[in-house]
Parts: structure tokens; sequence; C-alpha cells
């Protein structure tokens, strides 16, 4: 194998790849990338046996052929080359050398038959999707998913392709935020999947603005490929968690909020939370709004926002990150919170087909 | 107290929780909930998807905890399981996705189905987990209490500790390593951390396994490929018992393991307790690393217990019996089981057992003779090389003396190779230990072994001899 590439292209690829490859020491040949010629490109493969990706970079092929190569130190000397173009050449034994300008390397790498074959996902049935909307939705979800290993279900991104609408869900039991897309989804391709979110954070860095997303599902495996990008992933076991459980029905009261400047003053006011409990207070008052917090070792802050509200006085303890993830990652200006009382679930809604239930904290 | 079933208790908390809560609040997630068991520290509650157990314990536990307590006027510790409803088979065919109900929906066909694996992306309700013990399921067992403790003299100290560590866990002493030889209370001691601090709230995620356990789970992780759930199970306790840590000695991966989980917690102000059957230094194949930190914290020990100890280790037994027993009874059997409390108790289960049969005490021989093996066995326990030593020269009628010594008519050498032979078969010493005993080198222990071994298959007083020295040394059934 004998290819010229861009050193750029060539190291943006691998530093999506090596965070795949090598995360897993099981298998030496796990953290190697799979480096395959094709016309007038390359295909790069990397994959932990759960998540695999798979990109192409353009390259002028002077002869054919494959290899593999440890993904981390490929990556080091791609990053630190000078010269905006660089050669790889293999030979039999499977060591490569690379030139570019005045410097040489040679790596030794692993015959590519060694390297696991992707999973297969045959399906007859696939859906075509806009893939900055795809982005958006996950975006706009997927960080309330819950670490929490104990709780696999809970580790990924639920999909739920029913009744026209893509729903994109993602909870950690103490919130939920819920996208809510209309699609066209062919016959028989409704359903409901839970994407790890590993393979939802890749996905999240190769979805680009513009361009449609296939997706495709066999068994247990999903693909998404959107023009030289392929990801194929394990998907996370049921049970499907009932989220709409989890949706009040309706609340007592509604409140417009300005995204950016509740954003900011939670923010501000986070900084002196306790350790302890993490907690900030919102004080809802006859058209205002008081976020305070006190750390029995720093001291104590409090900001007041001007809202319409005429209801009675509610003081409701939130977790001040549970509040600023939706707000960061919204597009619009004006947030509504829909709040019943000091104990029972709160939603953040705004004008897109979103919305973000929050379970207050305990005040003490 | 009122004694309580689990549905009239659930209900008297629902009347409380629905003043507490909102209506829809109530109706949601409450309703949902079906009071499953009553015990005398656990209500446990069943929901029907492992979902609404995550999304009730992160955000109602509270509530629900609260009024369970102002119900039963005591504290009572709340778990979830989940149990799906078998109200209907599930549909033979793919459910078509058209009426949903308002608050159970219904299973959703998978999307792109393929003809063999439609059944995969089902909803499967799963049985709560069983590979992993969620927090607070844990092994404790209910007999195992503090206020079921004899304390004495050998064992106020580790009692003591405990007690410090049950009612401020992480603050006390951090790890705990309490060793002794079997039978002497660790894991009644250990097991009745695990209960106060359940009962009283200190710590709501409490983990009680042995060794063994640990470590089939931890080659089952392995197997799986799933170490890092296993990980975060262990990690997220907030207290964790194990029990017979010397069983990883030799354990190379698992002591690693083990080695990060003991730090992730100790770090994390998590109290860990051990036991063992032996000091943490003297466990042979213990990374030096463990080692140090077994000590790091308090390392107490449980002995043998005093005469006093055991009889009222039996009476406190007893108490719980229908029967009553004679304190004579109670004074041979604490006098005659020294080293461990589990043939003690065994042997007062026995004499009870032999009361409520024959309506009758047994007398003094027949009480020996229903005891036997268990006197038995303790006499097995003393053997030492002294002890055998010494029941040969009593037997011959030399001196002690003789048994080291460098005389060697045949007086004095003949008893002394029958001692070796005897101190070969009945202990485990190796030839160089009992060669030390005699004060002799391992040659002349190995010819004293064969010599007495072939001259037994002739010599008949030398086979008697033999015989009655191991009966006097508690070894009836000694065979040639």
């Amino acid at each position: 194998m004998k290819i010229t590439i861009q050193r750029e292209q060539l190291a943006s690829a691998l530093q999506r790849l090596q965070g795949i490859s090598g995360s897993r020491s099981t298998l030496p040949i796990l953290s190697n990338v799979l480096i395959e010629t094709d016309k007038d490109k390359i295909w790069l493969t990397a994959t932990d046996l759960e998540l695999s990706l798979r990109c192409a970079v353009p390259a002028e092929v002077v002869k054919s052929g494959s290899t593999t190569l440890p993904a981390k130190p490929l990556f080091n000397i791609v990053r630190e080359l000078s010269e905006p173009q660089l050669e790889l050449e293999s030979d039999e034994q499977h060591s490569t050398s690379i030139t570019s300008g005045a410097a040489f390397f040679k790596i030794l790498g692993l015959p590519p038959e060694d390297f696991p074959a992707l999973p297969e996902v045959q399906s007859d049935v696939s859906l075509t999707l806009d893939q900055a909307v795809f982005r958006g939705m996950l975006e706009k979800t997927s960080y309330a998913a819950s670490t929490d290993e104990t709780r696999q279900f809970l580790n990924g991104v639920l999909l739920s392709f029913k009744d026209d609408k893509l729903t994109a869900v993602a909870t950690d039991g103490r919130r939920l935020a819920l996208f809510e897309q209309e699609i066209e989804i062919a016959k028989g391709a409704e359903g409901e999947l839970i994407v790890p979110s590993k393979t939802v954070s890749e996905l999240l860095h190769g979805l680009k603005e513009e361009g449609t997303l296939r997706i495709r599902q066999a068994k247990t495996q999903i693909a998404f490929e959107c023009g030289d990008l392929l990801v194929l992933s394990k998907l996370i076991e049921g049970p499907y968690p009932n989220f709409r459980q989890v949706i009040p029905a309706q609340a007592e009261n509604r409140i417009a909020l300005d995204r950016e400047v509740l954003l900011a003053a939670v923010r501000r006011v986070s900084l002196l939370t306790s350790t302890r409990t993490n907690s900030i207070r919102m004080t809802f008052a006859k058209n205002k709004l008081t976020v305070s917090a006190e750390s029995p070792d720093i001291g104590e802050a409090r900001e007041t926002l001007p809202i319409k509200y005429s209801g009675p006085t509610l003081n409701v303890g939130f977790n001040p990150d549970y509040v600023m993830d939706p707000m960061k990652h919204l597009p619009t200006d004006e947030v509504f919170l829909e709040i019943t009382d000091e104990i029972s679930p709160a939603v953040f809604k705004c004008d897109l087909p979103f919305l973000y239930v929050l379970m207050p904290m305990r005040l003490d | 107290m009122r004694p309580w079933d689990a549905g009239a208790l659930w209900d008297e908390v629902c009347k409380r929780l629905k003043a507490l809560l909102h209506p829809e609040v109530y109706s949601k997630w409450i309703a949902i909930i079906r009071p499953e068991r009553l015990d005398d520290r656990t209500l446990l509650l069943a929901v029907e998807d492992p979902f609404y157990q995550t999304w009730l314990e992160e955000n109602y536990l509270p509530f629900i905890r609260q009024s369970v307590q102002g119900a039963y006027g005591s504290e009572l510790a709340v778990r979830f399981t989940v149990k799906p409803i078998e109200k209907k088979s599930p549909p033979p065919s793919t459910p078509a996705s058209s009426s949903m109900p308002p608050v159970v929906q219904s299973p959703v066909p998978t999307l792109f189905p393929l003809p063999q694996t439609t059944s995969n992306l089902r909803p499967k309700i799963r049985p709560p987990v069983p590979a992993s013990p969620r927090p607070n399921s844990t092994s404790l067992n209910e007999q195992f209490q503090f206020d079921t403790f004899v304390v004495g003299p050998s064992n106020s100290f580790a009692h003591a500790a405990c007690v410090a560590v049950a009612q401020a866990p992480a603050k006390a002493y951090n790890p705990l390593f309490i060793y002794g030889h079997s039978g002497l209370g660790k894991t009644h001691l250990m097991q009745a951390i695990g209960h106060y601090v359940l009962a009283h709230g200190r710590a709501p995620r409490v983990c009680y396994v042995s060794s063994e356990t640990f470590i089939n789970e931890f080659i089952d992780a392995l197997q799986t490929n799933q170490p890092l759930e296993f990980r975060k199970r262990y990690r997220g306790m907030d207290l964790l018992l194990i029990d017979d840590i010397h069983f990883l000695a030799g354990k190379e991966r698992l002591q690693e393991e083990f080695f990060h989980t003991f730090n992730a917690l100790f770090h994390a102000h998590k109290q860990i307790v051990m036991t063992s059957d032996r000091p943490a230094n003297q466990i042979q194949g213990l990374e030096q690393r463990l080692v140090s930190r077994f000590e790091w914290g308090l390392v107490t020990e449980l002995q043998p217990p005093d005469f006093e100890t055991r009889l009222a280790i039996l009476r406190n037994k007893q108490e719980r019996a229908t029967v009553k027993l004679p304190e004579s009874v109670l004074e041979f059997i604490a006098s005659r089981i020294k080293s461990n409390i589990r043939p003690l108790e065994g042997a007062l289960t026995r004499v009870i057992s032999y009361v409520s049969l024959y309506r009758a005490v047994p007398p003094q021989n027949k009480l020996e003779e229903l005891l036997r093996d268990l006197l038995e066995e303790e006499a097995h326990q003393a053997l030492s090389l002294e002890g055998i030593q010494k029941a040969v020269a009593e037997y011959f009628d030399v001196r002690m003396a003789d048994m080291s010594s460098k005389r060697r008519p045949q007086a004095v050498a003949y008893p002394r190779q029958v001692a070796m032979y005897l101190c070969r078969r009945l202990t485990q010493s190796s030839f160089p230990e009992i060669a030390n005993a005699f004060g002799k080198t391992h040659a002349t222990v190995l010819h004293a072994c064969s010599r007495i071994e072939s001259r037994l298959e002739q010599d008949q007083a030398l086979r008697k001899d033999v015989v009655e020295i191991a009966r006097r040394l508690g070894r009836r059934e000694f065979a040639l």
C-alpha cells in the first residue's frame, strides 16, 4: 500500500478514531486503526467491539492495499509533522514508513486480516433524516442521560420512532429531557431503541450542519451513515423506560423567563452553593424571581430577576447544573417554567417541541 | 407497637402521602406501588418497571420513608423491587400500537424488523437483575444483631469497636479489620454493623459480601466484559462488609481490583469492614500494599470465649428455646467445648432436642455419649507436638525431658520413636518441625517413622500401645 495524503485531513480523522481504539486494551489489534485504500480515498476504521467508527479521507492512491497501525502513535506523529502532505507506504511485514519533507518514521503494524470484521447490519428498511435536525435533537437531550452504570438502560438516549414522530429522550432519574420531531416513518419501521451515550457523543462530533443521515438497525446493532462517516454501535437492551409517566399533565403556574438572563444568574449564584447539598433556591414572588444560594463555609449569593407572576409565593430548591444544562443547549430567547408547588416536578418548555422535567430538591 | 401487615401499613402510609403530595404526583407515582412484604426492619415495595424504581428512589423516597415512619411509629427501611404485573400473558404477535393506555405504555414493535430478530427489541421485562445487588439488598442474616451478641472479656474490645463503627460509619475506625478463629463471631459482629446502620439510616447503601461472592462476581464481570459495572456496584456503597478476606490470598488480579475499590471507598469516606481468620500480615500471598491498608484503621481480635462467656452464650441461646435445661448441663457443655461457638450452640441444640424427645434431662454419662463427637472434635484441636510427647512419656513412664534428650538407651529411644511417629500421624507438622521439637534432625524423625511403621505390621504389643495413646489423645478412631 502506498498513498499520499493531506496531513490536516488525516490528523482530524485520526483524532476522532483514537478515542475509540485503545479504550479497551484486551486485544492489541483494537488499539490499531485499519487503513484501506479506495479509488481516491482511504477508509480508516477503529472499533472497541461495541462501537465502531469508519470514515473516509481523500488521498492519492499510488498502490492499493490495506494495513493496520497503532492509532495513538500514528496520530501523534501526523499531528507533529510540519509539511502539508505526507506519504504512507507499507510493506509485507505490515510496517509502514511515513515520509513528510525531511522527516521519516517507520512504525510497526499488525496484519489487517486480524482486524475484527465490522458487524453486518442487514436491514431492508432504513430511515433518512436531516443531519442537522438529528444532531440538534441529540444535543438538546443527551446531557440528561445517566452515567450511573448500575442503571444501564438510562446510559443513553432513547429514540422512539412512532406515529410519524421521532422522540429523543434522556433521563437520569432526577430529570428528563425530551425532544420530539415530526418525520416520515416508513410502515414497519416503528420502534424504540436506546443508543449508548458514547455513540451519541461520536455522532455529535461527526454529524454536520447539512446533508442527510441514514439509520439502519438489525438485532442489537445500529448503523448511522452520513457521507463519508459510518458509526456502528451496539444498542443498550431494554427495558425501555416508560418516560411518559414522568411528564406532569399540567401545572398551576407558567412563568416566562429570559433564557440567557436566567442562565447567567444561576451560573453566578451557583458559585456559592455548598458542596454538601449543591442546591440553589428559586423564590417566586409577585413579579419577582430570586435566585439564591448559601454555603456555610463561604457565604451567600442572591440575584433577582423581573418576571410576570401573580401566583402564591413558591420556594423551590434545584440543582443548579440541572437548571443550566437545558439553558445551555437551547437556541430560543425565552423559556417557560411550569411549576405547581415545592415538591412536584417542574417543567421547562420553549417554542420548540422540547420539554425538560426537573425534580425539585428538598430545602431544609 | 401495633402488629402491621404490609397491606395495612401501606394503606396508612398512602393516606399520609396523599395529604403531602400533589394529587397528580400521588396518582402517578404512589398509586402504582404495591406493598410486597413487611418484616422487622424493612418494608418491601414493588413496582413493575425498573425505571419507576429509579425515579421513585431518586425523588420520592424521603417522602415515603417519612410517611412510613409516621405510620409505623418507628424507623423502618423502605426498599423497592421490580415485579412485572402478570395481568395478561404477553400478546403472541406484535401488538398494534393503537390504543395507548394513559399511563402504561404498550410495548412497541421493533424498528425495521427482520424475520428472526423481532423479539430482540421487544421490551424485555427482566426480573430484578440478579447479578447486581442493588443498594440495600444486603444478604444480612436477621439473627446477627448487636443485641443477640454475648459480650465477654474475649470479645468486648471487638464489640465496642463494631458498635462505634455502626454508630458513626467512616468516622470512628476506617477500615475496621476483625480477625479470629472460625466460629468466634466475626460474621455476627460484621452483620450487626450492617443491620444497625440500615436500621438507623446511617448509610443508605450497605453491601455485605463474602470474599467468595466477590471473587465470583469479579470473574463474571470479566467474562461478560462488564468490569465497570462491577466496580460501580462496589464503589457506590456507603458501607462495604467483606467477610473472610483471607480468601483473596494468592489472587493477584482480584487483589488489584480490591485495592482500587478499597481506595475509592476509603477516599470517599465510606466505611469498610473486613474479617479474616488471621491477622493481615499473616495472610500468605496477600500483597504488602493491601496488608498495610488493612492495618491502617483499627485491627481487632476475637479470642476464644472464656468459661463465663460460653455459659452466657448458652443461657442466651436457651432463653429462646422452649425447653429449660438445668444449670449443671449448661456448665458441662461450657466447660467441655472451648474453642468455637458453633459446636457450643450445636451441643446445646442437641441436648434440647434430646430433652424434648425423651422428656427427661440426660444423666451425665448419657450426656457425654450424646455429645461424644463434639467433645472429641474439641480434643482433636488441642493436639500439639508437646501434647503428644507428654502423652507418650506418661504412657511409657519416661521423663518428658527424655523426649528431646541425646540419650539413646532402648527404654528411652523406643518411646521417642513412637512419639515421633504419632506426631507425624496426628498433626500436620513437617519432618523438620517434628525434628525441632525433639531436638533431632529430620533424618532421625524419618527413620523413626519408617521404623515404627514397619514394626507395627508384626508387633502386636506396639499396635496396642499406639492405639491406646491415640485414644488418650482423643483419637478413638485412630487407624493404623
